[in-house]
């Protein structure tokens, strides 16, 4: 198993040791805490911060460190670190020993892919050794074009898996649409479970070509479902990112309407003024049992009880992410 | 410049020919046969449109006639199987679907999801493919990536866009023969299609709505040293209750400015036109104002996904017709056409930004 730690910009990682800073918060009096922490949706990121850094815990107490640092930015192109701060991540990753993943994105117009592929060169003049997310095929494109020394990892965009399947639950009365169907309906949930549980990857020939890429890692987000893997893993590694998975994005954004409302629905022809560095704009999700939260265009989940499994002495997977914030 | 047009389960012949004669000169559609609904309901859907019978044709024979109907009416004819995500086990049942719809010979496929690409050139189907907005191709690398890999002839442009990344994506592509589709008119998706994971059901609310119809709450991010704010709670918790403690400076800096409004899309009122909540019942979402850029760009399709909607249909296609066809469709022109400043003055009603509508 191997534990990376990932950031998004450079300065959340020279911040790291905040990052990584438990406080018990159950030792303080919740009406206390409770005048830092309200009940706003926006104040996930914080208050999941420590929940998780809880959970990390029960890796270094089994004697695992960070050996990996993941730095980009994979769900907003306007937040596309520069080459510089890419040396600058890199330059980081080997003052620590710890091996190297440029994070690339899975919104990248042809404007954006060039400042990736000039991030690629950046890194090309630093390093041969470097792993490479993958969450467009346009960059695995770029990569087999222009930098065959990269090794990619296919990247949580690009596994399609339903994440939010909120009428697959075997056993509850959720909603379903029946419609004029005559399987009985736990049979039906059934099928659907087993369905949202097997992705795209166990197509053998899909998996060949994966492979033929040069592909030998795939990066998850940790499902309320899980995911079938073969007893042979696909003969890939696997990666989960935790404790933040996304359920959706887009390139329309509410927090970047603050500035200018047209943004929450469109894209717009231009420069985004990042109103996101100082404010969050997020729905309320009353209804849902889990933390969900906005941040920028994309809406995450907080992997809660359903992610226990990850931590299990003997979960079959070589790689856990650590998000410390909402990577964004 | 032509209309492809979605059809309903419920699209008959006689009314294929009435959307061809208004201007149609492509459909597309999705089968769900009882087989399938009756293993995977309609949660698990081949197409993305997974809210019951009346978006998806469900007998074979009504797909046929659908298919000779755009034939006879010289209409080109896909099938959409465009699920993003698509698991080995579910392939037996995708090859028998594709392998019933091939004795129709349709004029391709619309798909999304590489997995089932790679399983289509093994099963020997070799008809052309649409690139799905589920395929996500926002460069011109990753179109060329599917090109390298499978018979790409069209590629459905993601609907969060602008104009002027519609034009270098087209521009440099031009050496592949490629066709070239956007989004016109109907629902936009409040998440990009090729990155929305939840689920669609008609039996309880989306996601997306829950999203669009929930109170949006803006705040200010927490300073960079909040933890030294824990830190001291942690510490003296009842201590923080007095002036000028770490948590109540801590409140103070969040407090000191008023928090920016959450953006809010307001329909106005025009006494003239009609109301534009009423036009949004019939439109949805409209790109008019794009379609003479998107002309001169050199897109060649414009879809109208209506799917599911069964009014409002003819006028649909019509009013994309004129636009398409008129010889200068300036933005005024469109608005002229749709008839409500309400519904073209709210940012929510447009699925592109032209500047020159502005």
């Amino acid at each position: 198993m191997e534990l990376a730690i990932y950031f998004t910009n450079i300065d959340r990682l020279s911040q790291i040791d905040e990052a990584l800073r438990f406080i018990n918060l159950e030792k303080i009096p919740s009406f206390v805490s409770s005048a830092m922490f309200s009940p706003d949706p926006n104040h996930n990121d914080y208050i999941c911060n420590m929940n998780a850094l809880t959970w990390l815990n029960v890796f270094t107490e089994r004697g695992l460190d960070f050996s990996r640092l993941y730095f980009g930015q994979e769900f907003c192109p306007n937040l596309i670190p520069s080459a510089s701060e890419v040396e600058q991540a890199f330059y980081y990753s080997r003052q620590m020993e710890w091996a190297f993943t440029y994070v690339t994105g899975g919104y990248l117009p042809d404007a954006e892919l060039k400042q990736v592929q000039r991030n690629l060169e950046k890194l090309a003049e630093l390093t041969d050794q470097a792993e490479v997310v993958v969450n467009d095929w346009g960059v695995l494109w770029l990569l087999q074009e222009h930098f065959p020394q990269f090794e990619p990892v296919i990247g949580r965009l690009l596994n399609k898996q339903t994440r939010l399947n909120l009428f697959t639950k075997p056993g509850l009365p959720l909603p379903m649409h029946v419609d004029d169907i005559t399987t009985p309906v736990d049979e039906l949930r059934t099928s659907q479970l087993n369905a949202y549980q097997d992705v795209s990857l166990s197509n053998p020939d899909y998996l060949a070509a994966l492979k033929s890429w040069g592909v030998k890692k795939i990066d998850m987000d940790v499902t309320p479902q899980g995911v079938k893997r073969p007893a042979d893993g696909w003969g890939l590694d696997l990666g989960f990112y935790y404790p933040w998975g996304f359920l959706g994005t887009g390139r329309n954004c509410p927090t970047a309407g603050i500035a200018d409302p047209r943004r929450m629905y469109i894209v717009v022809d231009s420069p985004c003024p990042k109103p996101c560095r100082k404010y969050n704009c997020s729905p309320t999700f009353p209804q849902f049992p889990h933390k969900i939260v906005q941040r920028g265009p994309t809406l995450f989940m907080f992997h809660d009880d359903y992610a226990e499994a990850i931590f299990a002495v003997d979960a079959r997977y070589e790689r856990f992410i650590f998000e410390p914030w909402i990577p964004l | 410049m032509f209309i492809t047009f979605g059809l309903c389960g419920s699209d008959t012949p006689e009314m294929i020919a009435k959307y061809a004669e208004l201007g149609a000169k492509e459909f597309f559609a999705g089968f769900v046969p009882r087989a399938w609904l009756e293993k995977y309901g309609w949660e698990v859907c081949p197409n993305r449109r997974p809210l019951g019978s009346s978006y998806n044709y469900m007998q074979i024979e009504d797909l046929a006639e659908a298919r000779q109907a755009a034939k006879k009416a010289g209409c080109r004819f896909n099938l959409a199987l465009n699920a993003h995500d698509n698991g080995s086990e579910r392939l037996n049942d995708l090859r028998a679907l594709v392998e019933t719809v091939e004795k129709l010979e349709p004029d391709g496929y619309i798909v999304a999801d590489p997995a089932l690409m790679f399983s289509l050139k093994s099963w020997g189907i070799s008809r052309a493919l649409h690139l799905s907005t589920g395929a996500g191709c926002f460069n011109s690398a990753a179109v060329r990536f599917y090109c390298r890999h499978f018979n790409v002839q069209r590629v459905v442009i993601p609907r969060k866009v602008t104009l002027r990344e519609v034009r270098t994506m087209v521009t440099s592509l031009k050496d592949l023969k490629l066709e070239f589709e956007v989004m016109i008119i109907g629902y936009r998706c409040h998440f990009n299609d090729e990155n929305c994971h939840s689920i669609h059901s008609g039996a309880r609310c989306n996601l997306c709505g829950d999203v669009l119809n929930g109170h949006l709450q803006v705040s200010r991010r927490f300073p960079d040293n909040w933890k030294d704010v824990v830190q001291a709670m942690y510490d003296d918790p009842y201590g923080q209750l007095v002036e000028g403690s770490a948590l109540d400076e801590f409140r103070k800096t969040m407090n000191k400015e008023p928090l920016p409004p959450a953006p809010v899309s307001d329909t106005p009122y025009f006494a003239r036109g009609m109301d534009g909540v009423v036009t949004r019942a019939i439109y949805h979402h409209c790109g008019l104002c794009a379609i003479k850029e998107l002309r001169d760009i050199g897109v060649d399709a414009l879809k109208v996904p209506l799917r599911g909607i069964d009014s409002f249909k003819m006028q649909s296609i019509s009013t994309v017709y004129d636009v398409m066809t008129a010889e200068n469709p300036t933005p005024e022109y469109c608005r002229r056409l749709v008839n409500s400043p309400s519904f073209c003055a709210d940012p929510q009603s447009c699925y592109y930004h032209v500047p020159e509508a502005e």
